[in-house]
């Protein structure tokens, strides 16, 4: 098999093991599908340049999501995107919920996008990205004793905020 | 571990929290009811982030990547080799535009049997326009509001020269495919015809437009409105 097939070959299978993952974090980074996309390809098409040096195809997770931090900072510096209601850019979801149910869903998820960002990048490598404490603590640059604690203040404002919605 | 810590724990790492508290095999009523409740908590969570992904375009377009790949910034030393060569790259650019229509109408004609029939077919969809001004704002161009009212699905795609947008107008002859080729620029208009398909490469102000699957008088109505409504963005903005 020649290099360039196997490059191919490895970059397909990147692509088809964590797009779709990358893709759920960069929209709940953002808050855009469009741009969410556009991270995306950005991510992959760094990493089809620099897929030589990613020796551990078992580092590839942190290793795209580490691309896709950076150039979502380097977004940031660029220009301030627009934040939307995830709500508005996705299709339905598939699954049959209640009106309650779906009420509730509603919530929570204007819940994760109201949480600062120092809360809700930990929650989200945590529950979308499968990510461990300590690989939170790593990617993020801080103690893992931090990470516990913004993980479970995420939690808990998402907790107050549905029982306050509940209330009013 | 006593309760506080429990609760930390269970409030940080519930999945991880509740599996080592059924492996411990302790029997705490209160401690059960905690897990059940974090457990609970955290499946309406994992769904509410679970969002809805159209993996089949998602994929498509990632794996396209490798083709859209752009020069990155040359390092400054680079600038001195660009100079001396630049006689030569003129001498290569003649060249070129004596014969660029071939790249761009094999192009066009793979990209369309790639990708065209599945996203003529999500025609039906609308798009948010927020989404369209996104896409082609990346691209460095913008869309007149009522054109880009117009178009119901959009799309990053490779191009010949860098990104391009994979977009599906609405018109009144029904849904046109219409490849926004932003660094592509052509001298005069093609005409392609493929598997039954015709095709119109036009000019615009930022780059140039492949119009696919409408005729004649359409084609040539829609490439005024490209013309007219799609505009490069001044660079500083």
């Amino acid at each position: 098999m020649n290099n360039d097939t196997e490059k191919r070959r490895r970059f397909e299978s990147l692509a088809r093991e964590y797009a779709t993952d990358l893709y759920r974090f960069g929209l709940w980074l953002c808050g855009n599908d469009a741009l969410a996309k556009d991270l995306v390809q950005e991510t992959f098409l760094r990493a089809w340049k620099a897929i030589g040096s990613l020796k551990d195809d078992g580092a590839a997770k942190s290793w795209l999501i580490t691309i896709l931090r950076r150039e979502y900072a380097r977004t940031f510096e660029r220009k301030v995107p627009r934040f939307t209601d995830i709500d508005e850019v996705m299709v339905e979801d598939s699954d049959e919920l209640s009106p309650d149910e779906r009420m509730e869903r509603t919530q929570l998820r204007a819940g994760i996008l109201s949480l600062a960002p120092r809360y809700r990048e930990p929650l989200l490598l945590q529950v979308v990205m499968g990510y461990s404490c300590r690989e939170i603590a790593q990617e993020l640059e801080l103690k893992e004793g931090a990470v516990l604690t913004q993980l479970f203040r995420a939690r808990e404002q998402l907790k107050n905020k549905l029982q306050l919605d509940d209330e009013t | 571990m006593n309760r506080s810590e429990f609760e930390q724990s269970l409030g940080a790492e519930p999945r991880d929290t509740a599996r080592r508290y059924r492996e411990e095999g302790d029997t705490d009523t209160g401690r059960d009811r905690a897990v059940a409740a974090a457990e609970a908590f955290e499946d309406r969570l994992e769904l509410a982030l679970r969002l809805p992904v159209d993996e089949s375009t998602l994929l498509d377009t990632v794996l396209a990547t490798p083709n859209t790949t752009r020069p990155s910034r040359p390092p400054a030393w680079l600038g001195i080799a660009a100079s001396v060569v630049l006689l030569l790259g003129l001498g290569a650019l003649a060249w070129w535009r004596l014969s660029p229509t071939e790249s761009v109408a094999d192009y066009v004609q793979e990209h369309y049997r790639h990708d065209g029939a599945g996203v003529l077919a999500r025609a039906g969809q609308t798009t948010d326009p927020a989404d369209v001004t996104t896409v082609l704002t990346r691209l460095g161009a913008g869309a007149d509001p009522r054109l880009a009212s117009d178009i119901t699905f959009i799309k990053f795609c490779p191009t010949p020269d860098g990104r391009g947008a994979h977009m599906v107008m609405r018109t009144d002859d029904g849904p046109v495919t219409v490849i926004f080729m932003p660094k592509v620029t052509v001298a005069e208009p093609m005409l392609l015809r493929f598997d039954g398909v015709e095709a119109q490469v036009v000019a615009l102000d930022a780059g140039s437009a492949a119009i696919i699957g409408a005729g004649g008088e359409a084609a040539s109505v829609l490439s005024t409105r490209l013309r007219e409504g799609l505009k490069p963005l001044p660079v500083d903005a």
